[in-house]
């Protein structure tokens, strides 16, 4: 018992790095970490926040107090059974310990059911902060019986085994079926992508199913209960039924026990096949193609990127999203515009455009965490005769070829389709504040890894899903959504987009600038 | 080649890692860095190649400053790590591609290097394998082929000899003597003080981060070992 104790606190020492807080030397390491973490709580507190305000509007408003529950335990499963899909396979089989720990007296399924917990613990963080405001309000407005408290407990810390287990789980069969083969993070990496996809486009339709639990709340929360059943026990359980709220319970804790069990009969045979790498017979060497320091640089950094599953569903999705938008923006032109037209609200689309296109160029750059992912290879970056301005160039170039022709396109698309509704200075603002958005994010993310590098790390997913750098830089996002959308809106003047993209321009040009100028510095300093 | 004048290095509040080292390395040396485990022989190897800054002293190679122009230095000299950390997303070769790339290696140039010190290190035929794959022998190896690839003028190796086979050892030790034949110099930190005895010209010993004897190897070995030498100097 005392080892697993010792391997889980060693786990969620390297996730939350309360080591490095506590004894590092240096401070800007320890500041780094505990930045890490302030961007955790505020991340956790935005997400409570909208999840309190829900609950209250609805409850509030005489519906069933099971509807508030039963919705945002369905997003919060779906939000977990997401990470777990993109990350699982990584945290339960990253055996960068797996030798020493194979060689110590610990059973096996001390070793499984610790890297479980690690994985379940970041899940169950998120679910408590979007479940515990919707139990607190309920508390105030319903007053419940007195075993509500313990039960809701119990089931709230009990919420993310069910995604937990089920997408880690599909997670680690992916990678084993193609671990073998030479595309196999390419293949694995499009099928994420895919069901990732279909999750983001059923999130995109929950805020409709926020306004039909209104209108019609029985008929939605059956649709909704068929999707994701345990979300139902667990908003039944939660506001009186206590035989539901048990089959919640037992029903989680034996899923858990049995994958646990599973893991622990298939854990050697899955390492020695997620272990064995594609060889190539017979290779002779060829001639090789030369190209420029800038090229190779960046070829390193395509190739880094399109290596690391995680990083590619984190920054990929926003550039998908913004041709699926250009490409059905303009399709349904036609039918949106007399919309927007009939329903006078023509002075908006300006802003929904400008707004969903930041929001998806601006959601994760790969600048938030490539200095990061340089990870202990940072030796070679050092010790390479290249200026450290080339080096960083090749990463702001990475972020701008990602993002930056499916926006354009985008942009193009929308600005020509919607002519009709929108003025000459909604077109500039269209036009104008997205590029000079994804300018900004992307220096701007350099800029915030320069300043919290993190190399310490032992899989893709610490620094791509839970670095303090990544998570600044999505909060700057959405703030960046917020400034350049709303001054237009609430005044009426609809040149005040543009001027803001002008002076985003602005600031990304001088943060670049900042950046050439002391790249020697921040890469010694690394 | 080489000249280190009181390199002075801390971490943090820490101690001074290194603490006034003076050193040089002269064209034609297969210079020996040996100490005890946290001696400060990785930290001054770092230093020198740019990778750590240092608060006090002077780096020169070949006559230019590391602070003031590192890209000259990293032009004419290599380091490697003692546990080399390679690009595991590339394939062999694409590693040594993306070198020859930096360093500006013309096509036919690369090809024919390339080959000559994958063939004498026998990992021609796992090139086009992931570095993910490659066991830490074989790291050193590719790691070793992408310095050599370069010819530098300066080649500093930390325990170059840990995980490679008898047999790749004997070739490195080959690759030295040649290298510096041709005018190069080698600095390399070893714990294996029979090979230091045998394979260099001229031997340094640091304890607590100062230089406690450096010179030619048969002046400072005088009439021991350097094993006796070595424990006598670093138990004192």
């Amino acid at each position: 018992m005392k080892a697993f104790i010792t391997l889980v606190k060693l786990y969620l020492n390297s996730i939350f790095r309360f080591s490095v807080m506590r004894y590092s030397n240096d401070g800007r390491e320890r500041r780094n970490a505990v930045m890490g973490v302030v961007a955790i709580v505020i991340i956790i507190v935005v997400y409570g926040g909208m999840s309190g305000m829900t609950s209250y509007r609805m409850i509030s408003a005489g519906v069933d107090p099971a509807i508030p529950f039963l919705m945002i335990a369905t997003l919060a499963s779906l939000f977990a059974l997401a990470m777990a899909f993109a990350q699982g396979s990584a945290t339960l089989s990253a055996f960068a310990d797996f030798d020493t720990l194979m060689g110590m007296p610990i059973p096996i399924t001390l070793i499984v059911l610790a890297r479980f917990l690690a994985l379940y613990s970041v899940e169950a963080l998120y679910c408590a902060a979007y479940l515990l405001p919707c139990g607190v309000i309920y508390a105030i407005l319903c007053a419940p019986v007195w075993w509500f408290y313990p039960v809701f407990l119990i089931m709230l810390l009990l919420l993310p085994v069910v995604p937990v287990v089920i997408g880690s789980g599909a997670d680690l069969l992916l990678s084993a079926a193609f671990a073998k083969s030479k595309y196999k993070k390419g293949i694995t990496s499009t099928i994420k992508m895919i069901l990732l996809m279909g999750f983001i486009i059923f999130a995109y339709m929950l805020p409709q199913l926020s306004n039909s639990f209104l209108n019609a709340p029985e008929k939605t929360a059956a649709i909704t209960s068929r999707l994701y059943p345990p979300a139902q026990w667990f908003a039944k359980g939660a506001t009186g039924s206590f035989p539901l709220a048990l089959l919640f319970i037992a029903g989680s804790a034996a899923l858990c026990v049995l994958f646990v069990l599973i893991l622990n009969r298939t854990f050697l045979p899955l390492h020695d096949r997620l272990s064995a790498g594609y060889h190539v017979k017979n290779y002779k060497l060829g001639m090789l193609r030369s190209s420029g320091a800038l090229k190779a640089l960046f070829t390193i950094e395509r190739k880094r990127f399109f290596n690391s599953t995680a990083w590619v569903i984190n920054t990929i999705i926003g550039s998908i999203l913004i041709i699926v938008i250009g490409v059905a923006g303009a399709a349904l032109s036609g039918t949106l515009s007399a919309f927007f037209r009939v329903a006078s609200v023509s002075g908006y689309t300006a802003a929904m455009i400008t707004g969903i296109l930041i929001f998806c160029a601006t959601i994760s750059p790969t600048t938030s965490c490539a200095i990061s992912m340089e990870g202990k290879e940072i030796w070679i970056a050092k010790t390479l005769p290249v200026r450290a301005k080339l080096w960083l160039s090749a990463k702001l170039l990475m972020n701008l070829v990602l993002v930056g022709p499916s926006l354009l396109i985008a942009i193009t698309l929308l600005a020509v389709f919607y002519r009709g509704i929108l003025t000459a200075a909604d077109i500039l603002g269209i036009v104008l504040m997205p590029i000079a958005s994804l300018l900004f994010t992307t220096v701007f993310g350099l800029y915030v890894n320069a300043k919290m590098p993190r190399l310490d790390w032992n899989t893709d997913t610490e620094v791509v899903k839970q670095s303090g750098s990544v998570l600044i830089v999505l909060l700057a996002g959405i703030g960046q959504v917020a400034i350049s959308v709303l001054p237009a809106l609430l005044t009426g003047i609809r040149w005040l987009t543009p001027a803001i993209a002008a002076v985003l321009l602005c600031a990304a040009a001088a943060i670049y600038l900042y950046l050439m100028k002391n790249a020697e510095q921040i890469r010694r300093n690394l | 080649m080489l000249e280190i004048r009181n390199l002075v290095k801390s971490y943090g509040n820490g101690p001074r890692a290194v603490d006034g080292l003076s050193l040089t390395v002269e064209a034609g040396d297969i210079y020996g860095f040996i100490g005890h485990n946290g001696a400060g022989k990785t930290t001054t190897l770092k230093c020198i190649s740019g990778i750590l800054p240092f608060e006090e002293g002077e780096i020169l190679i070949d006559g230019i400053d590391i602070k003031k122009d590192p890209m000259a230095a990293k032009r004419i000299m290599r380091y490697i790590p003692d546990n080399p950390d390679l690009y595991t997303f590339l394939t062999g070769t694409g590693y040594l591609n993306f070198l020859c790339d930096i360093y500006g290696i013309d096509e036919a140039t690369r090809h024919e290097r390339i080959q000559k010190y994958a063939q004498l290190f026998e990992i021609e035929s796992k090139l086009g394998d992931l570095v993910s794959s490659y066991s830490h022998g074989m790291c050193q190896k590719l790691a070793l082929i992408g310095a050599l690839v370069q010819q530098p003028k300066l080649l500093m190796l930390d325990e170059p000899f840990v995980g490679l086979d008898p047999k790749a050892a004997h070739t490195l030790k080959g690759i030295m003597h040649e290298m510096v034949e041709q005018g190069s110099a080698i600095f390399f930190s070893t714990h294996v003080l029979e090979v230091a005895e045998k394979l260099c010209n001229k031997i340094a010993i640091i304890k607590n981060g100062k230089l406690i004897k450096a010179g030619l190897m048969d002046e400072v070995r005088g009439d021991n070992s350097l094993e006796e030498l070595f424990l006598e100097l670093t138990d004192e």
